[in-house]
């Protein structure tokens, strides 16, 4: 979705009143909040749109700032290292090994740069992020690749897929990070019974 | 603060979990004393002194240990305490401070490395060297407790924990003279029994030739404090049926006791009573029966007995309990020493 075309085309409708209403919902959002959340949040929202950078808050960064800006504003973040594995795992909340090979491999392509990585990359980075010791890596790995989290790469390497990429973004919230998952599996052919193939051939 | 040349010990408390008797669960110990203290709001250093690396390989993958290995010896990129103690041994500088692991919650780790045994076996002439009042023999002597100092002040550790080889080699003579704390676990056999004999004379010897070295020592040079205390020893491994010790097992905890008080704490005493306090069943730390499925999980996945996921929620619960009362004995029986050092 590209919200400043969005933004764009609402230039043309009423301001005033408009923006009330907007107030209004976004504040009561707001106020569903804690402090700290509440800034991060218009920091990330802030970001998100484009309308300001975030130094100009006067905020740090926080973690979830850049998972959301990292798929929209990749320039802008993929430098900034300034958020440790140990944290990004923290606010991502993985429950699984296979979400978490997927949140180690989303760090190291958007915060180290290192587009294609082997398992022991992914075992390095789990090391350093004091995340508990993966059972079987190579397997974790491996399953990632199966459900399309990762993408094979030259020389055995992995790379983080599209859906993959999405669904860290999504993380922690666990529906949608589901859903997307689900939209992105390709339907099965459903099989024919016998009497329908025997109508078909009719 | 440039590690080499200050002289800072801090306030972190180091306690070695010695035995010379292999397979008595040090490092089993270790990590989930470790994980006990840590929730109860410590900071702790594992050091993996114990060139087999076997709590290396406890809390970090098997790929990444290898491969950490496999860099140790690198100028720049080592990060074992082989990494840090070996411009020490190539003679061509001080060590190099390395940056721990975090794997638990609070609880950091300084890999283990192979190579220890070369540093080990240097360790041998650089002791001869300290009676020679060589300034080279005190920097090799010293280079770990210099190394655990400089990391311990910046983490701002509680306690460091020194998880020691089974053997009476110049690395644990060093190690456990740079202790404030040792705690003796024992397996419920013979053969730790037997062990338990040789250890009192053994630790004797280490603080009287130490002794000598620092009456004779040249000033400014850094010297271990060389006044192990006997914190408490925690029989392991035995099968308990129907609430009881197994008759098989429940027969050594006596002689264990007896072992510890009279091969050990007397020994200790005749030399100076500062260094067994604690003696008869009051040194008893606590009782780690065998916890089977979840100490072997524990293993496995890296993490304490109370997290594993594997066995009966009762036995973990009962694993946390057993190791909360002894890292709260260890917070009791050490406090005098936490304020002192608190103090300084």
């Amino acid at each position: 979705m590209d919200y400043r075309a969005t933004r764009n085309e609402s230039v043309d409708v009423n301001h005033s009143s408009n923006d009330l209403e907007i107030l209004n919902e976004v504040l009561a959002a707001f106020r569903k909040l804690e402090a700290d959340s509440q800034e991060r949040m218009l920091n990330t929202v802030a970001t998100f749109l484009g309308l300001n950078p975030r130094h100009n808050l006067g905020m740090s960064p926080g973690p979830a700032n850049h998972a959301v800006a990292a798929g929209n504003q990749e320039s802008l973040f993929s430098e900034d290292r300034s958020i440790s594995p140990k944290q990004f795992m923290f606010e991502k909340q993985p429950k699984t090994d296979v979400e978490k090979v997927a949140c180690l491999a989303y760090y190291l392509t958007h915060y180290r740069g290192v587009q294609h990585f082997k398992t022991l990359d992914i075992s390095k980075l789990n090391t350093e992020a004091a995340q508990v010791k993966f059972a079987n890596a190579a397997v974790a790995v491996d399953n990632a690749t199966k459900r399309n989290y990762l993408a094979p790469a030259s020389k055995g390497s992995k790379q983080l897929s599209a859906l993959g990429e999405q669904y860290v973004l999504a993380l922690p919230d666990r529906e949608r990070a589901r859903s997307i998952a689900e939209s992105a599996r390709p339907r099965r052919k459903s099989r024919k019974t016998s009497q329908q193939r025997t109508h078909d051939d009719e | 603060m440039d590690p080499n040349t200050t002289s800072s010990r801090g306030r972190a408390l180091r306690i070695a979990v010695f035995n010379h008797k292999g397979g008595v669960g040090k490092t089993t110990l270790n990590v989930n004393i470790a994980a006990a203290l840590a929730s109860l709001g410590k900071k702790i250093l594992l050091v993996d002194s114990d060139p087999q690396c076997n709590l290396t390989a406890y809390l970090i993958e098997e790929a990444v240990v290898d491969d950490l290995l496999d860099t140790s010896d690198s100028a720049d990129g080592g990060r074992t305490v082989w990494s840090a103690v070996k411009p020490v041994v190539d003679a061509t500088g001080n060590i190099r401070i390395i940056e721990p692991i975090e794997r638990l919650s609070n609880v950091f780790i300084l890999p283990g490395d192979i190579r220890l045994s070369e540093f080990e076996q240097e360790l041998s002439p650089m002791w001869s060297e300290c009676f020679q009042r060589k300034p080279k023999g005190f920097r090799g002597t010293t280079a770990i407790s210099h190394l655990v100092d400089s990391v311990a002040s910046a983490y701002d550790i509680d306690f460091v924990f020194y998880d020691a080889g089974p053997n009476i080699g110049p690395l644990n003579r060093v190690l456990l003279l740079d202790c404030d704390y040792f705690i003796v676990p024992a397996a419920c056999d013979l053969f730790s029994i037997r062990a338990l004999k040789t250890l009192g004379h053994t630790l004797l010897n280490w603080i009287n030739e130490w002794k000598t070295i620092v009456e004779l020592a040249p000033t400014n040079v850094h010297l271990l404090p060389g006044l192990p205390k006997f914190l408490g020893y925690i029989p392991q491994r035995f099968r308990v049926y129907g609430g009881d010790v197994a008759s098989s097992y429940a027969k050594y905890l006596p002689r264990i006791e007896r072992g510890i008080s009279s091969d050990l704490v007397t020994v200790l005493r005749r030399l100076n009573p500062i260094l067994a306090p604690f003696s008869g069943s009051a040194s008893e730390l606590g009782q780690v029966k065998d916890f089977g499925t979840i100490a072997t999980a524990s293993q496995t996945q890296g993490e304490p007995m109370k997290d594993v996921n594997a066995g009966a929620p009762e036995q973990r619960a009962e694993a946390e309990q057993v190791f909360l009362e002894i890292a709260k004995k260890i917070i009791t029986r050490t406090s005098p020493d936490i304020a002192a050092a608190a103090k300084k």
